[in-house]
């Protein structure tokens, strides 16, 4: 539980750190693809 | 903001690793291309030419797809089949997407629950399965870009040479392609065999990935201590 607790009073960090990852994984690929299609 | 970087020390780390990493290749792959374009008697590239080439995406993304794949099949294979002994998996008897008490959704989700989790219907289906469904879509969206870039890489290297070049459906069935991809595969399905496999005798205190190092061998999942 009090793994629990210490969660829910962790502020925005997880939430920024899922966010920040989220984008340089999709930001990543939407680059990728902007280069093919750019290349074609 | 100590507390903050403490607090998720792991992620950021990793980031940093990452984005270290990416770089490296950059550069490393830059001098590469003009030592390769040097000796050929062509001009090469800027930097930043390089780097939103064609060459560079198909470079990126055929390790992008493979590190993908390997948790989908990773995520995806330990729902349903379990490893005597191993930190990575459930004990035998678990197997299967569990209950609703087991998995804290529906009537049984406690206070805090993510929403999704206490919703009915597709949103509960969606939500149980979105770490699967985001590991799945990257890996074939990465593997759809090494693809469609090797497809143009290849078309430029025939253009060269004065042959024709490939339309994506025969770049996808050619050597070049599946060498790219199972040379890739061949090291991450190593990589998580072993973790399953070594964790079951092999410990390492103070980590997540280990059993504590007094457990039996036999045992599988910390959670069932």
């Amino acid at each position: 539980m009090e793994q629990v607790d210490r969660g829910q009073s962790a502020g925005r960090g997880p939430a920024v750190v899922f966010w920040t990852w989220m984008t340089v994984t999709f930001g990543g690929l939407a680059v990728m693809f902007a280069i093919i299609i750019g290349g074609r | 903001m100590r507390r903050m970087l403490r607090d998720n020390a792991l992620g950021l780390f990793f980031l940093l690793l990452f984005l270290l990493a990416l770089g490296g290749q950059a550069v490393a792959g830059y001098f590469r291309q003009v030592e390769e374009m040097t000796e050929h008697g062509r001009m090469p590239a800027d930097f930043f030419g390089f780097v939103l080439s064609p060459d560079f995406v198909v470079d990126v993304a055929e390790n992008w797809q493979s590190e993908f794949l390997q948790f989908f099949l990773f995520i995806g294979a330990t729902i349903w089949l379990v490893q005597r002994g191993s930190p990575e998996s459930k004990n035998p008897g678990d197997e299967g997407p569990e209950s609703d008490e087991d998995q804290l959704v529906g009537r049984y989700a406690p206070d805090g629950a993510p929403r999704w989790a206490r919703a009915s219907g597709w949103r509960r289906v969606v939500y149980g399965n979105s770490l699967l469904i985001v590991m799945g879509t990257v890996f074939a969206l990465s593997w759809l870009a090494q693809s469609l870039g090797g497809t143009i890489v290849a078309g430029e290297e025939a253009a060269m040479h004065g042959v024709p070049a490939p339309t994506w459906a025969e770049y996808v069935v050619s050597a070049d392609f599946w060498d790219r991809t199972l040379q890739n595969w061949q090291s991450e399905f190593l990589a998580v065999g072993t973790m399953v496999a070594f964790s079951i005798y092999l410990r390492q205190r103070g980590s997540a990935e280990s059993k504590p190092v007094g457990t039996p061998h036999a045992v599988s999942a910390v959670e069932s201590e």
